[in-house]
């Protein structure tokens, strides 16, 4: 019993602080050992520029402050990063990481958000299309096939031929650019094809558990009618595992986005990030795991809080 | 009988996967049979080089299977394991192995395999490290989470009563009431990892040029997708057929712990 009396001391305050220093406590670790993957193994930036003198590299070093002792650029990247200067690029001569990052967040940013939000809201209308196909039909397995379905399909595979059909068989969207509602329809379908229907999925499975619990069927003793019982009762206690979801789909988005962006050519984080590992950029490296760790900290961090006020009571 | 369905299916592909490239080069070029569309001499048809696709396709499927067994023996060595420390012994370092599950949980296996590509340049070694830090962080959670509830039953508790110390338990009690869901995990972390690796060749930081890789097929077929259509659709039917396969043993397993 004693534990019960832990938990219910526990208040939502206190947990959203230790969620806090947890995520920033992370959000260190993952930067201290991305800086020393990066600087300890031999070689950098310059290191394929062949041609180049000796005295040339030296200078170009010295420049970059890559002679100095490890623990000195470590102190000096963390003094830097304090003031929120992410350091300069290598690759683009006299341009910062951050500002290379700040020009391409906006475009990752957006179509991960209008990805997110179209999966959120074509996956919950269809898993309540599915439940309510599954209460009709006993061992309706159409919610299982569709998952698999939209698992199998690779991302990468259903963009191209979504590209290849609507943009150069049928024109009917641009392609190659990022301007206007009309370019960004088919990065987000193809984005958000596998994780709609995985909502599906999750949220249809919710309803039909939900459905056999005792109070269902004491509200439905209540006299309540089928709508009511739907509205007031199952759909925000089945939200729950899809709230659970978010954090594995903002992940997922992550992902994704760097494979759509390389498809439909976006100038975004993902498509800079690629060409930065391909260039051992690690200004701009550093930049983007930086960023990308503090995103995915800052949602799972939104989705805890959120459950903890949505779902007071209940233990996840 | 609809189990053995996909079983077989799968097992058809890895066993063309595993001996169709001896027996036939799937890196012999014959530049007097190029851009030949599908026909029963070349079933997929061949492509810039004269290669033949069917052999190149199973030759790709060959390092996908590679990836996915890699996976698999990586969540049976390491994630077991690790899910069942951290919840035997939850209440002393448990609590630091869940942490540290939690961190690597939220950083995406891309973003992992990208830094690690970025150290040890692209190609096959740099995945393989990736997987070995975060690909078995997923089946660990589940893992522990199974383990957990299954403490709490009757006979758990009982057998501890008796006097059984926690490694007796496990090996005891809880492992052997849980092989399907190790089975049923251990089948859902290979598509995962066969379309990471699939998705890395087609960005190009995967498998080397020579050699051919189903996302790298995938991404050369995209390339010329107006004139040659089949060099893009088949490798992409394989790797869909491959991941529905997997995906469709791992539902039906889980649907018979039910």
């Amino acid at each position: 019993m004693l534990t019960d009396r832990y938990v219910m001391k526990e208040t939502i305050l206190g947990a959203v602080i230790k969620k806090s220093v947890l995520s920033l406590c992370s959000i260190f670790c993952i930067i201290t050992a991305t800086f020393f993957l990066l600087h300890t193994i031999p070689g950098d930036p310059f290191s394929r520029e062949m041609t180049l003198p000796k005295q040339s590299l030296d200078l170009l070093h010295k420049h970059y402050g890559l002679d100095l002792p490890i623990g000195q650029k470590y102190l000096r990247y963390l003094t830097h990063m304090a003031s929120f200067d992410l350091g300069p690029s290598f690759v683009y001569e006299g341009r910062s990481a951050g500002a290379l990052i700040q020009e391409a967040l906006p475009v990752s940013f957006i179509l991960g958000l209008q990805a997110a939000v179209f999966s959120l809201v074509a996956g919950c209308s269809l898993g309540i299309f599915l439940a309510k196909k599954q209460l009709e039909t006993v061992g309706n397995r159409s919610a299982k096939y569709l998952t698999a379905l939209g698992l199998s399909i690779p991302n990468f595979v259903l963009a191209s031929l979504l590209q290849y059909l609507f943009a150069l068989v049928f024109p009917i969207f641009p392609i190659g650019q990022w301007q206007g509602i009309e370019s960004q329809i088919l990065p987000v379908v193809a984005l958000s094809f596998a994780p709609t229907l995985q909502i599906a999925e999750i949220f249809s499975a919710s309803l039909m558990d939900i459905r056999k619990k005792p109070y269902i069927t004491t509200a439905f003793a209540k006299g309540l009618s089928e709508k009511e019982v739907w509205r007031s009762h199952m759909l925000k206690n089945a939200f729950a595992p899809v709230l659970s979801f978010l954090v594995p789909l903002s992940s997922y988005l992550l992902t994704g986005s760097f494979i759509i962006e390389q498809i439909f050519s976006l100038p975004g984080l993902g498509q800079l990030m690629i060409h930065s590992v391909e260039m051992r950029d690690y200004g701009v490296i550093m930049g983007i795991v930086l960023i990308y760790a503090f995103l995915i900290f800052a949602i799972e961090w939104v989705i805890d809080v959120t459950h903890k006020i949505l779902y007071k009571g209940f233990s996840s | 009988m609809k189990k053995q369905r996909y079983m077989i299916g799968l097992a058809a592909a890895f066993f063309l996967a595993f001996f169709l490239p001896i027996f036939y080069d799937p890196n012999a070029i014959h530049l007097e049979t190029i851009h030949q569309s599908p026909s029963w001499i070349h079933f997929f048809g061949t492509d810039h080089l004269g290669r033949d696709l069917f052999v190149r396709c199973f030759a790709g499927l060959k390092v996908s299977c590679f990836i996915g067994l890699l996976a698999m023996g990586i969540d049976l060595v390491i994630a077991l394991p690790y899910g069942a420390l951290a919840a035997l012994y939850e209440k002393k370092f448990g609590f630091f192995l869940t942490q540290i599950a939690d961190i690597l949980y939220t950083i995406p296996t891309v973003l992992m395999i990208l830094l690690c590509i970025s150290v040890f340049g692209p190609g096959l070694f740099p995945i393989v490290i990736a997987f070995f830090l975060s690909s078995w962080v997923t089946t660990a959670r589940v893992f522990k989470r199974h383990v957990l509830l299954l403490k709490k039953q009757p006979f758990v508790l009982v057998a501890r009563q008796m006097g059984g110390s926690s490694l007796h338990l496990f090996f005891w009690h809880l492992l052997n009431n849980s092989w399907r869901q190790i089975a049923s995990m251990l089948c859902a972390s290979v598509p995962k990892a066969i379309f990471m690796e699939a998705f890395l060749s087609f960005l190009g930081l995967g498998v080397s040029p020579p050699y051919s890789s189903l996302g790298a097929l995938i991404a050369e077929g995209v390339a010329s997708m107006e004139f040659f259509p089949w060099l893009a659709i088949f490798p992409s039917i394989l790797l869909s057929f491959v991941l529905f396969c997997c995906y469709q043993i791992s539902t039906d397993l889980q649907e018979s712990l039910a």
